[in-house]
């Protein structure tokens, strides 16, 4: 399919585009860990998967103090938002293609 | 008048000072302070708050106090507000005493049986799934506050 080639593959995990789903309305205020942890992955699952998306630079890791705890937050790059973006693009494409080739 | 504008006579009017953005604290603050005031009958135009994964929110609203954080913490503005706004802060005024877990509890138990639509237990069931890093009497206790000083 048309601009396929521009996408990097390893943004399709399932825990991969929900971290990323959810960073994106948070660009500028960052998520919590224990928020993400909502998403219902095992600890390991999430662990593994944040550190590749900060690994292809996608995310930033921080330390911020909630209610005086000091806790873990994620915030999703430029880079991150740019390639979630023609994911979704892409995706949104895909799926018409899909829709339209059943309705023939 | 401007939006953040109003939202800065907000924080006047209920004598909320210091407000520092860069503090993570004080942006869920601003956020959950501000769905509440609107839900309560302050109207913002270009503040739209839907469910994310921590309870409501507002992009727009993020945007506008990175781009002013001097404003909002010097609380500088010359706008004034209606009789009819002034008269729901006063009605809020103890909104400047909650703690953040307690408005974020609090602001999303409100969107869930105001804007949702959802029954109490239902509204208590769902914020447990979103916040399951909060203990059960903790959830009670601040929606408890949250309907003492709303109108829910």
């Amino acid at each position: 399919m048309k601009d396929s080639k521009s996408l990097n593959p390893r943004i399709f995990t399932l825990a991969r585009i929900l971290i990323l789903t959810n960073l994106v309305p948070y660009k500028d205020d960052g998520v919590l860990f224990r928020e993400l942890q909502t998403l219902n992955f095992t600890d390991g699952v999430l662990h593994s998967n944040l550190r590749k998306l900060r690994e292809l630079g996608y995310i930033t890791e921080d330390k911020v103090l909630y209610d005086e705890k000091e806790m873990t937050q994620y915030k999703i790059t430029e880079l991150g938002l740019e390639d979630w973006e023609r994911v979704k693009s892409w995706l949104c494409d895909f799926l018409n293609c899909m829709g339209s080739d059943k309705s023939e | 008048m401007n939006d953040f504008d109003k939202v800065i006579a907000c924080f006047k009017e209920l004598e909320m000072n210091n407000i520092d953005i860069n503090q993570f604290n004080n942006r869920i603050l601003v956020q959950k302070v501000i769905f509440l005031l609107q839900l309560e009958g302050i109207k913002f135009d270009k503040y739209y708050f839907d469910l994310y994964i921590r309870g409501p929110y507002s992009p727009a609203l993020t945007r506008d106090f990175f781009n002013r954080p001097k404003h909002l913490f010097e609380l500088k503005t010359n706008e004034d507000l209606t009789v009819n706004e002034k008269a729901i802060l006063r009605k809020l005024k103890k909104i400047k005493d909650l703690d953040i877990s307690t408005l974020e509890i609090g602001a999303t138990y409100a969107y869930l049986v105001k804007i949702d639509k959802l029954q109490h237990d239902e509204a208590i069931k769902q914020i447990k799934d979103l916040k399951p890093f909060y203990l059960h009497h903790r959830i009670t206790n601040n929606i408890l506050v949250i309907k003492q000083l709303l109108s829910l």
